[in-house]
């Protein structure tokens, strides 16, 4: 059954490791060049130096070699977004929705469901081998993500930051596997190819920006730091800590010395700049609500999980579908 | 007498829409099954019921006294030819001989299905896709014979070809049965094809069992009968259709016993002519057992 399950893929297996190999090398290329830039332009090493601290002087910390950095590679960063965030759910239609519907559409399920086989075994191994290549595939491409964003990640510390945090790391993954199971299922239910991809693309986005918006925030209780206004050492922005600001009253906001809420964002005014305080007073404090950069790898582990959870879930329906309805 | 195929009161609903009622039939084991009727009567939905393929909505069906089981087992003893005889069309025809030898086990013949194709000179290196439509249905019979099963059901398989690859299709298909104990339930649209090669008869109309029985005793029991066109019909018989001239009357009967009535000539009918006349007539019908007709 393995047999055939990768017989009736090696062409599309081998034209995907073409198409994979072609934009892994223009990774590579973009990749390399950003890398030593960071490098050679000594942003690397200005980061090193900082040794991870959570606070920098206000007018220090390596942002101006890190905005230069980020400047010149702004194209590369808008090239990325666009391409890492389709690929994940681009592959898992691409290796899921075929699977079932077009051997219902073909009716080559009444030949292979009547050798000697059940159906039990011929769809798990279907599904098996779609979520293998599905892995395959995108675990490549989210390899080189990872790496490729690495001087981006530390010339910009918006690594946790929506979309950028969605193309590095496990998720992609996860979201692969899920759209290609879920592809799968609503191919065996619809039977039919192009319509299964285009539920898929519905399905899968609205699950995706659910999960993304509100569940993401919460996957930890959140972490809060206040610092004063006037102050010549600020957050050091660089470390990736995710801010998520402008969610309610207190979230990212300025206080009074009395703790009386001033306005929303955030202040930070030099001691001899009198002005710059007038309004909020000598005392006044900065709140943030935020999760650490080192929550990083936990938040993609716990997302992944949910993803492939969901991409479980859906491939037992497929399987009780295809036994149960398809009859 | 061992029976191969038995349904009680099938019957198959898809949504609202009843494909086969009441359906209740028995084949014997050995025997060469047509089942003819208009299209939509259910004949695809008897023969996917029979291998397993759908589960009956209401009654049972039964192969070889067992119900269709989605089981490796139960499976194996089944041969399935669909419609348009559907194959990989990516793959090449070695490779569903390699797909039929991995997924049947023991029971698989690779020796006789290699040997079968390449009689037929069908290439093995070929793709399905590039192959015609006789070529095709032939590696779906080898397909569904290579697993030795104990009843093969072909679904229209000569459907989509030309008269000289039909013809060569059932010829090898009979040369297949004839050295074997297979029971084969096969349907087709063209009745003259089934003529001397079917030796029992199912015919299903608007998604009910019509006539059902042995070929040659329901041959024996049907006549052509030619008589005046103002005469009264000849006791002993059950007229199945009548088409009358402003000479003559021409009626097909199903005869109870011995007829004399010097008035009418009695004919011998063919196959073809029996299943038309019924296919006409959907109010008549003949089914063995004792409530004889309906």
């Amino acid at each position: 059954m393995i047999w055939l399950a990768w017989r009736q893929r090696r062409g599309a297996i081998l034209a995907t490791a073409a198409v994979l190999a072609a934009a892994a090398a223009v990774l590579f290329l973009t990749g390399r060049s950003m890398a030593t830039t960071f490098h050679a332009d000594g942003l690397a090493a200005c980061i090193a130096n900082l040794d991870g601290a959570k606070f920098v002087p206000v007018s220090g910390g390596c942002q101006d070699e890190a905005q230069a950095f980020a400047a010149r590679f702004f194209p590369m960063r808008l090239l990325g977004l666009t391409a890492f965030t389709f690929v994940p759910l681009v592959i898992g239609v691409f290796w899921g929705a075929p699977a079932i519907a077009r051997e219902l559409a073909d009716d080559t399920v009444s030949l292979v469901w009547t050798q000697g086989v059940s159906r039990r075994r011929w769809a798990w191994t279907q599904l098996g081998c779609v979520a293998l290549v599905t892995t395959s595939s995108v675990g490549i491409v989210a390899a080189l993500a990872t790496w490729w964003y690495g001087p981006l990640n530390a010339a910009t510390g918006d690594r946790f930051q929506w979309l950028i945090y969605d193309q590095q790391g496990l998720v992609p993954v996860g979201y692969a596997v899920f759209a290609a199971l879920l592809a799968a299922f609503i191919g065996a239910v619809t039977a039919k190819t192009v319509k299964a991809m285009a539920l898929t693309i519905l399905g899968f986005v609205l699950v995706r920006f659910g999960i993304a918006v509100y569940l993401r925030p919460r996957f930890m209780e959140h972490l809060e730091r206040t610092y004063p206004v006037v102050t010549e050492r600020a957050p050091n922005r660089l470390l990736g800590d995710w801010l998520y600001g402008g969610g309610g009253p207190g979230v990212g906001a300025v206080f009074r010395a009395n703790g009386e809420r001033a306005m929303g964002g955030q202040r930070i005014c030099p001691p001899a700049d009198t002005a710059c305080f007038a309004d909020v007073g000598r005392g006044a404090y900065n709140l943030e609500l935020f999760h650490p950069a080192d929550r990083f790898w936990t938040f993609q582990a716990i997302e992944t999980t949910i993803f492939l959870a969901m991409a479980i879930a859906v491939a037992a329906a497929t399987v009780w579908w295809i036994r149960h309805r398809r009859v | 007498m061992s029976v191969a195929l038995e349904t009680t009161g099938l019957a198959k609903r898809y949504g609202r829409t009843w494909a086969l009622r009441d359906c209740t039939l028995s084949v014997p084991r050995g025997r060469v099954a047509a089942v003819v009727g208009p299209n939509g009567a259910g004949k695809t939905t008897l023969m996917r019921l029979a291998v397993g393929l759908r589960r009956p909505t209401r009654g049972s069906v039964s192969v070889f006294g067992q119900a269709p089981r989605d089981d490796a087992e139960s499976l194996a003893r089944v041969g399935f030819v669909a419609q348009e005889t559907p194959l990989y069309r990516d793959l090449t025809v070695a490779d569903h001989l390699e797909v039929g030898r991995r997924l049947n086990g023991d029971r698989w013949d690779s020796t006789s299905a290699s040997e079968r194709l390449a009689k037929l000179s069908i290439p093995l290196e070929r793709r399905t896709g590039e192959l015609s439509g006789g070529q095709r249905a032939q590696v779906s019979l080898t397909m569904a014979l290579a697993k030795r099963p104990d009843l093969l059901v072909l679904d229209e398989p000569v459907a989509s070809l030309d008269p000289l690859a039909r013809r060569t299709f059932l010829a090898e298909l009979m040369g297949e049965v004839a050295a074997s104990e297979l029971t084969v339930l096969l349907s087709s649209h063209v009745i003259a094809d089934l003529e001397h090669r079917c030796d029992y008869l199912v015919i299903l109309s608007d998604s009910r069992v019509q006539v059902l029985g042995d070929v040659d005793d329901l041959l024996a029991s049907h006549a052509v009968f030619i008589g005046p066109a103002d005469g009264p019909v000849p006791d002993g018989v059950s007229v199945v259709t009548s088409q009358r001239t402003d000479r003559q009357r021409s009626l097909t009967v199903r005869m109870d016993g011995p007829m004399r009535s010097p008035r009418w000539a009695s004919h011998p009918i063919s196959l073809e002519d029996l299943v038309l006349a019924y296919l006409g007539a959907p109010g008549a019908g003949t089914l063995p057992g004792p409530e004889g007709s309906t």
